[in-house]
């Protein structure tokens, strides 16, 4: 497992290049426990987000495997009239979670800036 | 004990950090406080130094729907606190060993993992262990190959390495003490013996009045005792031997379009691993080495090297994950079953094969094996020591089939397959007989002693010269210990050849 600096790093570099950054996880999806967090508001409860999200993450792979879907899930969008949510597996035990102002940003760059530093932790 | 407290819809478990005076517990604590954004409550100190515990609560993560409500508690560390120490340690659903890893401290840190390790053996479910081996920056810092080859002499334990004045290490930490908690949780939940309602102390001030009144009652107030030394730690008989250990990152790479090949993941989900905690710490230490499984020719997959061995028969797919749950059901009861004769550092588990299959794998340690002994006994100049060496290996072979054909299971004796622990009654170390074979006892004393070493004496009397004295430094030895009947085989052997 990479040491909670280089995760930390990981984020602090998806942070510069996705504009309208909001905050951004690495959580074990098992536990739903965080391993690094960064956030630009204070308001924002990382720590419920990432654990609610590891529930998100555990029931899609349930229904992928109940619907026998050879495919393996890669992320997960979900879209707010003014946030944009990005859930990245990353490996088999771990995701991203990415959220992101919708007004000052897009799909596009927010997958940009997730898949060029996640492979990083690959 | 772990709670579902309905009153606030939470899973209650407690993390507590031990360590020695001075590690860096308090430290750790507040680096992971300052992380989670919480704080540390510190009932009484004096001088600097905890004289109950530190307190943290934290909650995080979910289990089930639940969230995960943390009591992190650190344990005072001076030796004259020890009773204090224990009670803490005895409420733990996981606990991290803070030890100072520069060279001065570390025969006395290892001393104290020991006797952690110890205190939770008769815990059951077990309580995993994780090392956090601290002050990792300092130029004295003893190697971590070498801290690991001193935790394989106690117990199969998870190692972090931490700078905890900088927080290096510290989430990691607790981060897999909590997954080792949460199996723990998993296996009282499956018995139904998980309690519900409110925990015995939901805050510092609870537990601080509960130990003060246990020690008031038992008048016993702590004791001014140095640590207790450990015994028989690493011994087959203690169920320390059956604890485990380590870390990395994604396991699953694709060699071929037909399957996915394994590689150890300590972060895998429960109910994939056998035995549940132990299983996790063991898979810890493995995912460090290494080792990359291929396929041989019969179409099993067989890895090994660094002292352990994976292996999967060819037929140990599923497609049904329920099937494949039962498999694992089936490999745990016959673990179980045989206990006692089999070696420690074993785990069974279900590992992703592609395409939403499941591969069965066992890992097994490594171990001294009586053919090594063998070896070592032949290669000897003098007769009197190959003579000597001869007959301990006949005698401990024959021990080795009364014992294991008193189990359940068919266990292969053979010189491959009895360890050669000095000391111990002897064990099992080859893989396991996958469950529901036919039961295929081995042959009589005789018959067994000529299939496993009439080859390797054949061999000598052709290379040796003074064969006959070895037979005869046999006889003697025999005569000297009549009551000895592998003895009587052996010299059968010897004067047929």
């Amino acid at each position: 497992m990479a040491t909670e600096k280089q995760l930390t790093d990981v984020l602090e570099k998806i942070s510069q290049d996705a504009s309208g950054f909001i905050a951004a996880s690495l959580v074990d999806l098992e536990s739903g426990m965080t391993l690094a967090v960064k956030s630009s508001r204070t308001d924002f409860d990382l720590t419920a987000a990432s654990a609610y999200n590891s529930e998100l993450v555990k029931q899609k792979l349930k229904i992928a495997r109940t619907l026998g879907l050879s495919g393996t899930v890669e992320d997960m969008l979900i879209s707010l009239t003014d946030q944009i949510h990005l859930v990245k597996l990353v490996g088999t035990t771990m995701f991203l979670y990415l959220a992101v102002d919708r007004r000052q940003s897009n799909l596009a760059i927010v997958r940009n800036a997730v898949n060029k530093h996640i492979n990083a932790l690959s | 004990m772990p709670t579902i407290d309905d009153s606030r819809g939470v899973l209650v478990v407690r993390i507590v950090y031990d360590g020695p005076a001075m590690s860096g517990k308090t430290t750790s604590l507040r680096a992971l406080a300052s992380r989670l954004g919480t704080v540390v409550e510190s009932p009484e100190e004096r001088d600097g130094r905890t004289l109950f515990f530190d307190w943290m609560d934290y909650v995080g993560g979910l289990f089930e729907g639940r969230p995960i409500r943390c009591q992190i508690v650190t344990v005072p560390g001076q030796t004259q606190l020890a009773d204090r120490r224990q009670h803490l340690i005895e409420t733990a659903d996981a606990v991290v060993v803070v030890l100072d890893s520069r060279r001065p401290e570390f025969d006395f840190g290892m001393r104290w993992l020991r006797e952690a390790a110890q205190l939770v053996s008769t815990f059951q479910p077990p309580v995993g262990l994780v090392l956090q081996a601290n002050k990792r920056d300092a130029e004295d810092a003893v190697d971590r190959d070498e801290i690991r080859q001193e935790l394989k002499r106690i117990a199969p334990i998870a190692l972090v390495e931490s700078i905890a004045t900088n927080a290096d290490g510290t989430r990691e930490a607790f981060v897999l003490a909590v997954r080792l908690a949460l199996d723990r949780v998993r296996a009282l939940s499956a018995a139904g013996k998980l309690l519900t309602g409110p925990p015995d102390e939901a805050a510092a001030r609870d537990l601080l009045e509960r130990m003060r009144s246990r020690e008031q009652q038992s008048e016993n107030r702590p004791a001014r005792v140095e640590p207790r030394p450990a015994h028989d730690v690493d011994g087959p008989n203690s169920e320390l031997a059956h604890l485990k250990r380590r870390q990395s990152e994604p396991r699953l790479q694709a060699v071929s379009d037909e399957e996915l090949t394994f590689e150890p993941d300590p972060m895998m989900p429960g109910g994939m691993i056998w035995p549940p905690v132990e299983g996790r710490t063991l898979l810890y230490e493995l995912c460090s080495l290494g080792i990359r499984p291929s396929r041989t020719r019969r179409g099993d997959w067989w890895g090994s090297g660094s002292g352990w061995r994976f292996h999967s028969e060819r037929e140990a797919i599923y497609a049904d994950p329920d099937h494949a749950r039962q498999e694992l059901i089936e490999w745990a009861r016959l673990h179980t079953a045989v206990t006692e004769q089999v070696s420690a550092g074993r785990a069974v588990i279900l590992a992703e094969a592609g395409d939403g299959r499941l591969r069965l794998w066992q890992l097994v340690r490594v171990e001294p094996t009586l053919r090594e002994r063998l070896a070592a006994a032949l290669a000897q100049l003098e007769a009197e020591a190959v003579a000597t060496g001869l007959t301990e290996v006949a005698s401990r072979l024959l021990a080795a089939r009364r014992r294991f054909s008193a189990g359940n299971a068919s266990l292969p004796c053979t010189l491959w397959t009895v360890g050669d622990q000095t000391g111990y009654r002897p064990v099992y170390v080859g893989l396991m007989p996958r469950p529901r074979l036919p039961s295929t006892f081995e042959p009589h004393e005789g018959e067994l002693l000529e299939r496993e070493l009439a080859p390797h004496l054949r061999e000598l009397r052709r290379v040796r010269v003074d064969f006959p004295e070895i037979q005869a430094r046999i006889t003697q030895i025999s005569t000297d210990a009549p009551a000895e009947t592998g003895l009587r085989w052996l010299l059968k052997l010897t004067a047929s050849l």
